[in-house]
């Protein structure tokens, strides 16, 4: 007889998969050339350095192979990707001046609400382009610089984004860089100044509505010495028949004994291919902080890279993955460390139910300039079922005979002493196992703010029945 | 160009690590079967294929000493029926110059058992490592390395267990010392594959490093389509920690003592299974004179 299984309830995404028609938005025609790239520079008015690196990214992209390792690219054909989709409408710092549908968009996703009760500055992108930017006044005063890219890199802080821009994520470094390099549209720039701290978090979300499209947004986070962020990202899209693309790249610099807390809730449909790049360089003694929850997209590839350059700079990783039914979520780190006394630590945790696959893929690496460099990774999988899959695959290159590198990993399912202990404690078995897998994800959802951690525990709802395993 | 100790699933190719590549291409091979308690002997190079086969119940123990020079490339073949076990310990004892390509292919039935170890003192390039197919139910496999390179030596190691059969079972435990500017890669992997039910595997690496210019690159991976599986892996790589320095200390031995007594420990668990007295005695002294 067959075992009867918890049933573990399929995210609800109702609230993430309304669509809007996008019959008067500025659309360019789909496939990847010269010409398209050109026309998106046109149409950003980009400078000349801009359009230069957008057409040398062109032809890296066109010269660079395909992955040759993770999950299966093949449904993903550039030549059906509309890689420009504008709205007819500009960016404003009033919700009034955002056109409605729009606002209605940002509102359902609670992004406006959010903006009011708990951040310091919010900017929110529509497909290819911001439709909306503001920063708080008390936060603008402190010298904050929260801005679109796009108006950076034409005022006054040209130079600053000049010289940072792809610089940490080079096209070189894969295709998806190069791709990125050569049409990246929107995304923000943020500047905080020497010994500032944001007391409360910047966000930026991502919504991409139009089908078969691609958003390329690029976010460029400074934060300059002693200075203090927390910047959020997140991204949902509505689920069509056919694939999107999502290739953004985030760039962020650590100055020396800064901190920068970088959270992501990422929830892109389930027809998305999730190709994102994270750097983090941080200098002496800085510490970067990485918060990832991963529980959309189709196909996901990312994996955040922190370069402790810096002497006595830290890193820390928190992530989470939930991959369900046609989902195949291929996440983890890397850190590099270069400076003395430096320190990184990983957790993560994955589920997989439905047939869904998660991977835990990872990259320590100590160069031999690193003198006393500790790390520890910790990654813990939950299968739910046999028709998932689960893997794990760390890589560590030690050069340092100083260092001290630890690595766990752990895979299973719900145990069975641990589910006798609490019912002789007096929970019945459904409670026993609930508050096991509620408890599996706990150590990850508290590090996220609190209107995060509560949308995690509503994206995980667990509707206990029967035994697991 | 010849590769080999290939990860079971691919990763970043900036790392490196995916497979090893030598230089070198195989002859043919000659065959040699053993089906009782052996000591073999390898001492020229040459491609040499060993095949093994342990029957229904039967509990066998073998021993294959490698003293060579220029390349020797084995391949070990294994098939242990329901209820057999084998004990397989390979001892590289070669020289400089030269280069060990060894291999082992072990396919285990119901309630079989392969214990096998490797010692590494040889002071060559070596490839080494073993794929053991846990086919039948409740069969078990434990792979113990331990090695030690120093100078520019260069070690490559490969070991998979694919847990096929329920309640099968697998432990991979690497011990090793790295020195001067030698260079190791581990990659062990325990696979479990949907039916293997009630199956464990336990991976664990310890590395003393103690060269400035040494690269110690380990991979260790779990995969995973099985639900009702136990699998963990532990890592620990660096060098004497202050404390343990301290506890030598306290009984009278400097730095290079406690290191080299440590090193000699990880060696000394695996020679202690081997039978053969005089091999014993042979193997101890080469490791004493390699540390």
């Amino acid at each position: 007889m067959e075992k009867e299984k918890t049933y573990v309830e399929d995210i609800d995404r109702s609230m993430y998969d309304f669509r809007n028609e996008d019959a008067d938005a500025y659309r360019l025609k789909e496939g990847l050339n010269e010409e398209i790239v050109l026309q998106i520079s046109k149409e950003k008015n980009d400078p000349d350095w801009m359009r230069n690196l957008r057409l040398k990214s062109l032809a890296l992209y066109n010269q660079m192979k395909m992955p040759n390792w993770g999950p299966s690219l093949e449904g993903l054909d550039m030549d059906h990707i509309a890689t420009y989709v504008r709205k007819n409408t500009k960016i404003s710092n009033n919700w009034e001046d955002v056109p409605d549908e729009i606002k209605d968009t940002f509102e359902k996703l609670g992004i406006p609400q959010a903006e009011r009760k708990s951040l310091a500055g919010v900017g929110a992108q529509y497909d290819s382009e911001l439709v909306y930017h503001n920063v708080k006044d008390e936060v603008a005063k402190q010298g904050v610089i929260y801005t679109d890219i796009e108006s950076a890199l034409r005022g006054e802080y040209a130079d600053m984004i000049k010289d940072h821009f792809m610089k940490l994520l080079t096209p070189s470094d894969h295709k998806f860089n190069a791709l990125h390099g050569a049409v990246w549209s929107g995304g923000s720039f943020v500047y905080v100044p020497k010994g500032v701290k944001v007391s409360v978090p910047l966000q930026s979300y991502f919504r991409l509505n139009a089908k078969g499209a691609g958003q390329f947004e690029h976010t460029l986070i400074i934060v300059d010495e002693g200075a203090d962020l927390h910047f959020i990202e997140g991204c949902s899209a509505p689920k069509y028949n056919v694939a999107n693309l999502h290739t953004g790249c985030v760039e962020l610099f650590v100055h020396k004994n800064a901190r920068l807390r970088y959270s992501t809730i990422e929830n892109w449909s389930k027809n998305m291919y999730n190709l994102n790049s994270k750097r983090a360089l941080v200098e002496e003694g800085g510490k970067m902080e990485w918060v990832s929850g991963s529980f959309g997209s189709h196909i996901s590839y990312l994996y955040p890279m922190t370069i402790l350059k810096g002497d006595n700079s830290k890193m820390e990783f928190t992530g989470i993955s939930f991959a369900n039914k046609d989902q195949n979520l291929d996440t983890g780190a890397k850190v590099v460390h270069i400076g003395k006394n430096t320190s990184s630590y990983m957790n993560t945790k994955s589920i997989s139910k439905g047939g869904g696959v998660c991977t835990f893929r990872s990259v320590v690496k100590v160069d031999k300039t690193a003198e006393n460099a500790k790390s520890a990774v910790s990654c813990e999988s939950l299968m739910l079922d046999s028709l998932s899959r689960s893997d794990t695959i760390p890589a560590m290159d030690i050069r340092n005979k100083s260092a001290d590198v630890g690595h766990e990993a752990q895979i299973g399912k719900i145990s069975d002493e641990a589910v006798f202990y609490l019912m002789s404690r007096g929970m019945s078995e459904e409670d026993a196992k609930a508050l096991i897998v509620r408890g599996f994800a706990d150590n990850v959802s508290k590090e996220l703010p609190l209107e995060y951690a509560i949308e995690m525990n509503n994206l995980i709802r667990l509707e206990m029945k029967g035994s697991i395993g | 160009m010849m590769k080999l100790n290939q990860l079971p699933v691919t990763t970043f190719e900036k790392v490196g690590m995916n497979e090893a590549t030598v230089d070198y291409s195989e002859g043919s091979f000659e065959s040699i079967e053993i089906n009782k308690d052996t000591v073999l002997e390898l001492d020229k190079p040459g491609d040499i294929n060993v095949k093994i086969h342990v029957k229904d119940k039967e509990t066998l123990s073998v021993i294959m000493k490698y003293s060579f020079k220029d390349t020797l490339n084995v391949i070990t073949d294994v098939d242990i029926e329901d209820g057999g076990t084998l004990k397989l310990i390979q001892i590289d004892s070669s020289n400089f110059e030269s280069r060990l390509i060894n291999r082992v292919n072990a396919n285990l039935q119901k309630e079989a058992e392969f214990n096998l170890a490797q010692i590494l003192p040889g002071r060559g390039e070596v490839y080494s490592g073993c794929t053991a197919e846990l086919i039948g139910n409740d069969s078990k496999v434990n792979m113990d390395v331990s090695y030690l390179a120093k100078d520019n030596q260069k070690v490559d190691l490969n070991y998979v267990a694919n847990h096929r059969g329920k309640s099968t079972e697998c432990h991979i435990n690497a011990d090793g010392v790295l020195k001067d500017k030698a260079e190791k890669t581990l990659r062990d992997t325990v696979n479990f594959i949907t039916g293997a039910a009630g199956s464990k595997g336990i991976e664990n690496e310890k590395v003393l490093l103690l060269g400035d210019d040494v690269v110690n690159k380990s991979i260790p991976l779990i995969l995973c389509t099985e639900e009702d599986v136990e699998g963990a892996h532990g890592a620990q790589i660096g060098s004497l920690t202050d404390e343990t320095l301290l506890y030598f200390a306290q009984r009278g031995l400097n730095k290079e003592q406690a290191e080299k007594m440590i090193s000699l420990g990880s060696f000394n668990r695996l020679i202690k299974m081997i039978d053969d007295e005089e091999i014993k005695e042979s193997t101890t002294k080469l490791v004493s004179e390699v540390l």
